[in-house]
């Protein structure tokens, strides 16, 4: 084929660089990269990514609280785990790419992401194959406080352009997070611990965890050390019967993954019976999913709501 | 008890061997092009080859460049590494139920690479075959230093690294319910013997290492054929035998210590290799290391395909694959060998 004549060069030529320089104007501001600090790096991300995977649950929160549906989740090949707080948002058109533990790599590529979030202990191992399929974002969901999960979730707006909205979204969280704080009252004399109870072990979540932070921001005490640091150790600990009896809180909300569980064994033991919220009758059963998993905007308004109505009925 | 070592050189011709070794060949190609086409993504064979030869129409790169393609080259150099590290240590130790496994190696390079990965985590992987390799000696340098001073029975020399090995573990079990629980790890996947979040990085640091020592275990094989004639007889025809005795289990060692650092802990194919090769070639070196070799690629490669393939988008981890796989055809091998050259 001819080349097509584009008549006096001279004269075309600068009228295609004047369009070609305008063009360059229009689109530089839409295809400028955003470059985001995180637990592993500092990481470009293509201005407001439209394929986004994430690899723990909370990072659906922090998409869902801005609108922005995810086409890849780790769900634990489980689809309900991404409960209908989320799935009203985001609807249900994304795929699973495996265990938040050990995503398929493979899934992950095929989706052709533009841009990965991933957790920063679960994934530091393979941060540099995700980087090598897109670029990718690490936040500290599964060890992190309340505080650090809402930090992430600024960060992540940032890195997919919602700013603004997540600005507005927080707003409103604070005012509900507020709402709940005033109904709840003034637990300061209650000492609180959230517990997981997989029907093998026990596992209390301490001071320096997401949920220990979110019962503290309430106003419960904690009767459990505080540790140092913040590695998974530290924030979820295995705990014997014995040393739930020495640290004896006074409210125990209780997330049970098997049932019956392995306190359900302990019923009738005097070190069980005489801790101080079986005795009274302060132990709460809670959604162990939605207690022990979900972190972010959203599920701390689930779980601020729930201490509302669990509040209600603790005995004095 | 030792029989299945001390029958030395059967009589079966080198060209059955060599026919055998062509075959196996074959199939390990078979099952390394097969392991490209499986995984948790579908690909048709047309996008795999086009993109293998980058030739035009739908291609595929980052799963099958990057991420099958490191993983079935792994899979090929750690399953030679440990069929050729346990023959050699069978022979060596003279015991048929020795292998990188049961005298500590496996355990003791687990035990430095996770020491490594647990304490500087940003650490560089170029690190973690030269620590594994560390531990891996480590726990061979207590086998090595009694077989050299002291004259002990095959059995105790066995039974000495049984309990290296448990020492090893003891630590490795210690570390992973102290520090890094198994909700947060992947040292904890890793060491289940797992090609998962493998990557050409893994290659670099460990192909030269892995090819050269299979280079030597392949060209020290006659050495073995020595050996196992019984040390008296050995020596007898000029081998220093503990000299190179030496020599061999620093090769083996150092073949299971870098796979380890790479793949993790695939105990079983470092005991069965041999002996399915055994059974296959006879106990000739010259012929049972190279069998050997392609029956743990062969293995290893299967394990990690299946894995791939069984639950997508989940992976079973290719060393615990290897031992279902492996296991029922050991046990069958084990069942007909055994009247046959206990006679």
């Amino acid at each position: 084929m001819p080349p097509i004549s584009l008549g006096s060069s001279m004269f075309n030529r600068a009228i295609l660089a004047v369009l070609a320089g305008a063009i360059m104007l229009a689109v530089a501001p839409l295809a400028q990269a955003v470059e985001i600090r995180h637990d592993l790096g500092t990481t470009e991300v293509p201005d407001a990514p439209k394929r986004i995977v994430v690899l723990e649950y909370s990072f659906v929160d922090s998409l869902a609280a801005v609108g922005v549906a995810p086409v890849g989740i780790a769900d634990d090949d489980t689809r309900e785990s991404i409960v209908p707080a989320y799935t009203a948002v985001i609807g249900d058109d994304w795929k699973s790419v495996g265990t938040r533990k050990s995503p398929s790599l493979e899934v992950i590529a095929s989706l052709q992401p533009d841009l990965i979030i991933a957790d920063t202990s679960r994934h530091e191992a393979i941060y540099g194959a995700l980087s090598e399929i897109a670029p990718t974002i690490a936040f500290d969901s599964l060890t992190g406080t309340y505080q650090v999960a809402l930090e992430a979730a600024k960060t992540i707006a940032h890195a997919v352009g919602k700013d603004a909205e997540m600005e507005a979204r927080l707003a409103e969280h604070t005012t509900r997070m507020e709402g709940f704080k005033a109904a709840i009252g003034d637990v300061s004399a209650w000492s609180a611990q959230f517990i997981v109870d997989n029907g093998e072990g026990i596992f209390l979540h301490s001071p320096v965890s997401y949920n220990g932070s979110l019962l503290a921001w309430f106003g419960f005490n904690n009767n459990m050390p505080t540790p140092d640091g913040h590695t998974y150790e530290e924030a979820i600990v295995k705990t014997s019967l014995e040393q739930l009896s020495e640290i004896n809180p006074q409210v125990i909300l209780r997330g049970k993954y098997a049932d019956p569980g392995l306190t359900d064994s302990w019923v009738g033991q005097p070190l069980y019976d005489n801790v101080e919220a079986v005795k009274t009758g302060n132990l709460v059963d809670v959604n162990a999913h939605e207690w022990s998993r979900l972190r972010g905007v959203i599920a701390s308004e689930v779980s601020g709501a729930n201490l509302v109505e669990i509040v209600k009925h603790l005995k004095k | 008890m030792s029989a299945v070592v001390h029958v030395p050189v059967r009589p079966r011709s080198t060209l059955r061997g060599l026919v055998l070794i062509a075959a196996l060949a074959v199939l390990v190609i078979a099952a390394a092009l097969w392991s490209l086409s499986v995984g948790a993504v579908p690909i048709p064979t047309q996008t795999i080859v086009n993109t293998l030869f980058t030739l035009d129409g739908e291609q595929q790169t980052y799963i099958i460049m990057k991420s099958r393609l490191p993983r079935m080259v792994l899979a090929l150099l750690a399953g030679a590494a440990l069929a050729l590290s346990g023959a050699i240590i069978q022979a060596v130790i003279r015991n048929p139920l020795a292998s990188p496994n049961i005298i500590g190696i496996n355990s003791g390079a687990a035990l430095f690479a996770l020491v490594l990965v647990l304490v500087f985590p940003d650490i560089p992987q170029v690190w973690m075959p030269l620590a594994a390799c560390i531990g891996g000696l480590t726990a061979a340098a207590f086998v090595m230093v009694v077989a050299h001073y002291r004259n002990l029975s095959a059995i105790h020399l066995a039974l000495i690294g049984v309990a290296v090995g448990f020492v090893f573990e003891a630590g490795v079990d210690y570390l992973l319910i102290v520090s890094n629980d198994s909700e947060s790890s992947a040292p904890m996947i890793w060491l289940t013997g797992s090609l998962w979040g493998r990557t050409w990085a893994h290659v670099a640091v460990s192909w030269l290492p892995l090819v050269a020592l299979s280079a030597v275990a392949l060209l020290l094989s006659y050495r073995l054929d020595l050996i196992a004639l019984g040390e008296a007889t050995a020596t007898g025809l000029g081998l220093n035998v503990p000299r190179q005795r030496l020599l061999l289990l620093l090769v083996a060692t150092l073949l299971a210590s870098v796979s380890v650092a790479v793949v993790g802990v695939m105990g079983f194919i470092g005991l069965m290799a041999p002996h399915i090769a055994r059974r296959l070639v006879g106990g000739s070196h010259r012929l049972m290391l190279p069998v050997a070799a392609l029956v743990g690629m062969l293995l290893v490669v299967l394990a990690d395909g299946i894995g791939r393939a069984i639950a997508p988008p989940i992976e079973v981890s290719a060393g615990i694959l290897a031992a279902l796989i492996g296991a029922p055809f050991f046990i069958y091998i084990m069942l007909t060998t055994t009247s046959e050259q206990d006679s």
